[in-house]
Formats: C-alpha cells, sequence, structure tokens
C-alpha cells in the first residue's frame, strides 16, 4: 500500500516549469500539494471533451471533501481569455485511494486550457498522483451498474440523461442521490425533487386542492388545444406545479369561448396537453376530443402511459 | 457589549468598569448596592446573554464580559465585584490530551478560589450536564464536581437540572435558584406569515414540516432523526417535509448526513449560519421544532419554536423547560426515536389548533427577555 511518505516534497524546479504552464509535462507525479499553485497548460486540440486523472491522497484517517481545488481557465488562439471553471476533488485516506477524473470541455473557440491545481486546506497533508495528460472523451468504459458509486461526474450526468429517456425513476434516483452526496448541487437538489415530484403523480394522480366541478356553462363548438396556455413547458419543474397554473389557465380559456368540446390538436406535448385538458373537462362538465395521432412520447420521468393514466 | 467594543469604542477593561459604576449610580445605585458582573466566557454572538442581562442595569448589576478572568485584577477598588460563569469547558478549547485538560481545570479551580478570597461572590448557570462535544470527559466531571462546590450560587433553568446532573456529578441543592430560559420575544425579526415563508423555502401549504435548527453536531440526534424519516412518513400519512437549518459540523458528521439525505426530496439543508433575519423563516414555514438530542438540560430552539408559535419535541428530561401551555411540547424516550416519531405526529396535530399558537405566544410573552432578566437579578440580589 502507497504510504504517505511516498509522496515527495515540491521543489523550485516544479514551480519554474509551472510559472510557464509546463508542470508535470514529461511524467506522473507523486508530490505533496502547497497552497501556491501547479499549473499546467494544455492544448485542446480536436474532437470532443477530454480528461486527465488523478488520485488525490491525505495522510488522515478521513476523507475530505473539497481537499483540492483544479482550476481550469479556457483561452482562444490568441490568448484570450475565454472562461473559467473550477472542480474540486476529494483526498482519499490512503488506504482507499481512488481515481478522479478532471474533464476539460470542447469549449467554442477554446484552443488552450490551462490547469491550475491547488491544496485548499491549511494542513500540508495532502498528495497528488498522476500524469498531466490529456485523454479523448470515448465510450463509457463503467458498467452502468456500478456508475452509480462512481465518483465520475461526467460518467454520472450522461447516465442520469439516459435514465430520464428511459423514465427510469428508480435508476435515476440513485444516480441523483450520488451526485448530491458528492457535489451538493442545487440543480441535482432541484431535480431530485422533480422526479419526486413525478413519483408523487403516479401514486395519486393531479390533486387540485381547491378546484370544484362547475355546471351549466356548457357552450357549443369546439376549443382547439393546440399549444399551451402557460407558453412552454420548462426543464427542471416539477410537473404538478406547473400543470396546475396550465389548468387554471385553460379553465379561463375555455370558459370564455363558450364551447361544449376540447379538442387536443397535434403536436409537441400533446400528452401533457391531455392531461390538462381531461381535468378541465371533468370540472367543467365538456366533452374531450383526443386526436388518434397524438404522440406517444413520454415526458422527462413519466412513461407515455403514466401520463395517460393522470387524466381525469 | 462585546460588540460595541469591537466596533471602535476601544476603552480599557478599567474604564469599563469606571462607565459601569456611572451607570449604575445614575439609576440610584451607589457603591453599596451596585454590582459589577463579570461575565465569562461570552459568546457575542449569542443572543441568550443579551437577553438574559436585558435588564440587569435596572436591577442594579452591570454585566461586563472577560476575556479572561484575570482581567478582574484590574477593578477599581471600591466596587461590589461578582463573577457568573457559563460553559466553564471552554477552558479546554484548543487543548489536545487529557493531562493538558487537567492541568488546566486546576489552573481554572485556582482562579476562581482567588476570586472568591478576594470575597466575590461566584455564580454558575448549569447550561448542559455536560458539555456537547466533551473532549475530556473525565476531566470535565470532575472539573464540574469541584466548581459546583466552589459555586458560591448555582441558576438552573430545568427544574430537574439536580437530579440529572446527579449519575456525573453532585449539585447542592440549597444553592440552586431557578429562573427559566427567557423566551426569544422582541430578539429576531417576526413579521412574516407563515404562507410567505413557505413561498420563499419553496415548500407547499399543504406540506407537514418539521424544522431542526441550530448549528449541527453528533450530539444533537440530527443523524438518528433523519434516518427515521421514513417513520416519519408513515406516522403523519405522508407529506413530511424535514428542513435541517444550520451551521454545518465535523467533515465525518457531515458526511453522515450528505448520505442520509442526498436521495431524499422530503428532506430540505441548509447549511450556514443563519442571519437572525431569516430565522423567523424557517421558524414561521415550520410546522412544528425537533429538538432531537439524546441528552442535555434545556433547548433553545424550543423556546424559538414557542416564540414563533410553534410547538416542539424533545427528549422528556426537557420537557419541563417549557411549562405551561397545552400542547406545546411533546416529549420522547431519548433511547428510542420511535417515540420521536410519535410525538412528532402529535405536535403535528397539536399544531393545526389556533389554541396552541396562541398558548405559546402567551407563554413567550410571560418569560419575555426583560421580564426573565428582571426574575434573574432579583433573585440573585436576595442570595448575595
Amino acid at each position: 500500500m502507497t504510504v504517505f511518505a511516498d509522496y515527495r516534497a515540491l521543489t523550485k524546479a516544479d514551480f519554474i516549469a509551472s510559472s510557464i504552464g509546463g508542470f508535470g509535462f514529461w511524467s506522473a507525479h507523486k508530490i505533496r500539494l502547497t497552497r501556491r499553485a501547479l499549473k499546467r497548460l494544455f492544448w485542446l486540440g480536436f474532437g470532443g471533451a477530454k480528461y486527465f486523472d488523478l488520485h488525490v491522497a491525505t495522510s488522515r484517517d478521513e476523507a475530505e471533501r473539497a481537499a483540492v481545488a483544479v482550476t481550469i481557465c479556457y483561452y482562444s488562439s490568441f490568448g484570450r481569455k475565454l472562461s473559467e471553471k473550477k472542480q474540486f476533488l476529494f483526498a482519499d485516506t490512503m488506504a482507499d485511494l481512488d481515481v478522479q477524473r478532471v474533464w476539460l470541455r470542447s469549449e467554442r473557440r477554446a484552443v488552450f486550457a490551462q490547469v491550475a491545481i491547488t491544496r485548499l486546506g491549511a494542513d500540508p497533508c495532502i498528495g497528488l498522483e498522476g500524469r498531466l495528460k490529456l485523454s479523448a472523451q470515448g465510450e463509457l468504459k463503467l458498467h452502468p451498474r456500478d456508475v452509480a458509486t462512481s465518483r465520475d461526474r461526467a460518467a454520472l450526468e450522461h447516465t442520469l440523461t439516459l435514465a430520464v429517456e428511459d423514465n427510469d425513476r428508480t435508476y435515476g434516483r440513485a444516480l441523483l442521490a450520488r451526485l448530491i452526496y458528492l457535489w451538493q448541487g442545487e440543480v441535482h437538489v432541484r431535480d431530485l425533487q422533480v422526479l419526486a415530484d413525478a413519483d408523487l403523480l403516479v401514486a395519486h394522480g393531479m390533486r387540485l386542492d381547491h378546484a370544484k366541478k362547475r355546471d351549466g356553462l356548457r357552450g357549443s363548438g369546439t376549443f382547439l388545444y393546440e399549444g399551451f396556455c402557460n407558453g412552454f413547458l420548462p426543464d427542471r419543474v416539477p410537473l404538478s406545479k406547473w400543470l396546475r397554473l396550465e389548468i387554471a389557465l385553460l379553465n379561463a380559456a375555455v370558459l370564455a369561448a363558450k364551447v361544449e368540446t376540447i379538442e387536443i390538436g397535434l403536436g409537441s406535448h400533446s400528452e401533457v396537453r391531455a392531461v390538462a385538458a381531461s381535468i378541465v373537462a371533468k370540472q367543467l362538465g365538456l366533452r374531450l376530443q383526443v386526436s388518434e395521432g397524438s404522440s406517444r412520447l413520454g415526458l422527462g420521468w413519466l412513461s407515455a402511459s403514466e401520463l395517460k393514466a393522470l387524466r381525469a | 457589549m462585546h460588540g460595541i467594543r469591537q466596533h471602535g469604542l476601544a476603552r480599557s477593561f478599567y474604564e469599563e468598569c469606571l462607565d459601569a459604576s456611572a451607570a449604575l449610580e445614575a439609576l440610584g445605585y451607589g457603591l453599596d448596592t451596585g454590582w459589577l458582573l463579570g461575565v465569562y466566557p461570552f459568546g457575542t454572538r449569542n443572543p441568550y446573554l443579551r437577553a438574559l442581562y436585558s435588564a440587569a442595569l435596572e436591577q442594579g448589576f452591570a454585566c461586563l464580559p472577560l476575556k479572561g478572568l484575570e482581567q478582574l485584577n484590574n477593578v477599581p477598588k471600591p466596587l461590589n465585584v461578582a463573577l457568573h460563569l457559563h460553559w466553564i469547558h471552554r477552558i479546554y478549547h484548543g487543548l489536545e490530551t487529557a493531562k493538558q485538560a487537567a492541568v488546566a481545570g486546576a489552573d481554572f479551580l485556582e482562579l476562581i478560589q482567588q476570586q472568591k478570597d478576594m470575597g466575590r461572590p461566584i455564580l454558575w448557570t448549569i447550561h448542559n450536564i455536560m458539555s456537547h462535544r466533551s473532549a475530556f470527559p473525565e476531566e470535565e466531571i470532575a472539573l464540574r464536581a469541584r466548581f459546583a462546590v466552589l459555586a458560591d450560587h448555582i441558576h438552573i433553568m430545568n427544574p430537574g437540572t439536580v437530579d440529572l446532573c446527579a449519575p456525573h456529578y453532585e449539585v447542592p441543592v440549597d444553592k440552586t435558584f431557578s429562573v427559566p430560559h427567557p423566551s426569544y420575544k422582541g430578539v429576531y425579526g417576526d413579521y412574516i406569515s407563515k404562507p410567505q415563508a413557505r413561498l420563499s423555502l419553496g415548500i407547499g401549504c399543504a406540506d407537514k414540516v418539521f424544522l431542526l435548527f441550530g448549528e449541527l453536531g453528533t450530539y444533537k440526534g440530527t443523524r438518528q432523526f433523519l434516518a427515521a424519516v421514513d417513520a416519519l412518513q408513515t406516522s403523519v400519512g405522508g407529506g413530511a417535509k424535514v428542513i435541517v437549518a444550520g451551521k454545518a459540523g465535523e467533515p465525518a458528521f457531515m458526511e453522515d448526513i450528505f448520505q442520509l439525505t442526498a436521495g431524499r426530496a422530503d428532506v430540505q439543508l441548509h447549511l450556514g449560519h443563519i442571519d437572525d433575519q431569516d430565522v423567523q423563516t424557517f421558524f414561521r414555514a415550520a410546522d412544528v421544532a425537533v429538538c432531537a438530542h439524546p441528552s442535555g438540560l434545556n433547548s433553545g430552539v424550543a423556546a424559538m419554536a414557542a416564540t414563533f408559535g410553534r410547538p416542539a419535541v424533545m427528549p422528556h428530561a426537557l420537557t419541563p423547560t417549557i411549562a405551561g401551555p397545552e400542547g406545546s411540547v411533546y416529549g420522547f424516550d431519548s433511547d428510542n426515536m420511535d417515540t420521536c416519531v410519535a410525538a412528532c405526529a402529535a405536535a403535528y396535530s397539536a399544531e393545526q389548533s389556533a389554541s396552541t399558537e396562541q398558548g405559546l405566544f402567551e407563554w413567550a410573552e410571560a418569560h419575555a427577555p426583560r421580564k426573565v432578566s428582571a426574575d434573574f437579578f432579583s433573585s440573585l440580589r436576595a442570595r448575595l
């Protein structure tokens, strides 16, 4: 097993190389990090995103969150700074060292990227091992069931996208739990709320606390419900919250039109419109006409059949 | 007090004593009746101390926070001086070994003895049976036992303090006087409505909200409570939301918290210092405040919850601290989280009654800081 004594202290030569963006150019390193950044300039080349792998170790008995910061600055071919991203790495105990992948995005116009690695804590107990050499993005090597326990953020997020496409809430919840545990990101917390909302919708249906059935409002003619009254359906909004407003708006529109039928037109999200329209039709005692050519697509965490089951 | 000092009025401690003497005299307390009360340790961000001392001057006591006990060696001679100690375990701060702790304890008690020898009464407020994160439990028990002997007067807030401390160290009954924990009425902003608070936190009107408030630590039972959220959901018929708000604790402990909450959409974490103006948001949004800590004597969070009209769930040993309003506190067996879950469900049902809120507001009014402070100092004066 590696021991912390194997990690060497940084030398003046390391910092000279770092000052011209050349640290770690020739070979792999096993060093003790300082709070002074170690810099390395990369030419990003062609193709998609690239990455390099590192091991970060602590000499302490417990792993440490955000022990190391990796700051990545992207530059154009003329040396103009385009953007800056920061990524925090865990320091593992010597007994549980695990690889951590740092991703460099394929950013538009970015030709160079400068990576600066620095220790965040005051204690000089953090070591780094790895070669600062970029590898190109390839096929995911991890088996899907291993992704949910990995620390590769790109793999986790990619697999999460696949889980959404498959309406696989169980696996999605596991992936989100892992992402939230590791990085506490607000976006993933939000995604989990959306997923939980989908679970509740499937379990209990669409609940409207203050809705009352209204009789005697029937007119004549048909209201063609072709697009959302609400404008659009954004990402990362719990569907029940969005539907509540859509139903209220549709209700008002249908009342103003004085019709006896709501017809759901073809087009995008027709399954979601069918949910809203069915609830409004039931509230107002109107007829509902669903076009047979409607989409059979699901939405986010909900499959088409689950959406259909939400209809009143 | 210290806050003013930090904002640029850098007086010497001697000058502060002179100013205190003049302030007492202006209120009719001469050298024979006015008292300087040296307070140690003083937490500048702790509203409890400011609340407890809020009526001090009117009662003839000028409270001066001490950076160290040696400051009392530099007090103008003719003034009456008493010493009020709070969290005495702070003397261990920064120490690494039990041996160092034992030496620090002996030195501290020697300093206290010197103050006693100068004729200065020693007052101790017992906040806890033991400090929350006791690094040197044996040394701390010994320190507390010896300090209880040295102290002339002991202020307790929980009527059961003597019995609860008895398994660890003896608290002489004849030295104790009981003045309850103050409410936080007037301490924090309190002007927003429940729906507004819930909107701010993204919580629905129909959610059943349980709040765990304050700095996170292993001693607070947060882990155990979060592990029981599924049982809580069952107990309240679903729709429960748990809010955890407060400064993050030790990294290893926070790892456990993150593990427990990462996959849960029904738990919200708000980690970091909660601004005084935001305290109302959390308590107003909540239905029930949960003080899940398995041991303790008092709960500032329960007093805070009562101030905002919210019932609290706490161990049975702590329930006498909010005695009075019906449906206000719900006790549980501290070694049985199932009873905590049941208490949460009962407290939630009670919260739905307007009389519960009214009863708690009345308790908070009756225990407003200045009233409790006046009671505290009149009790103290009677004993000096």
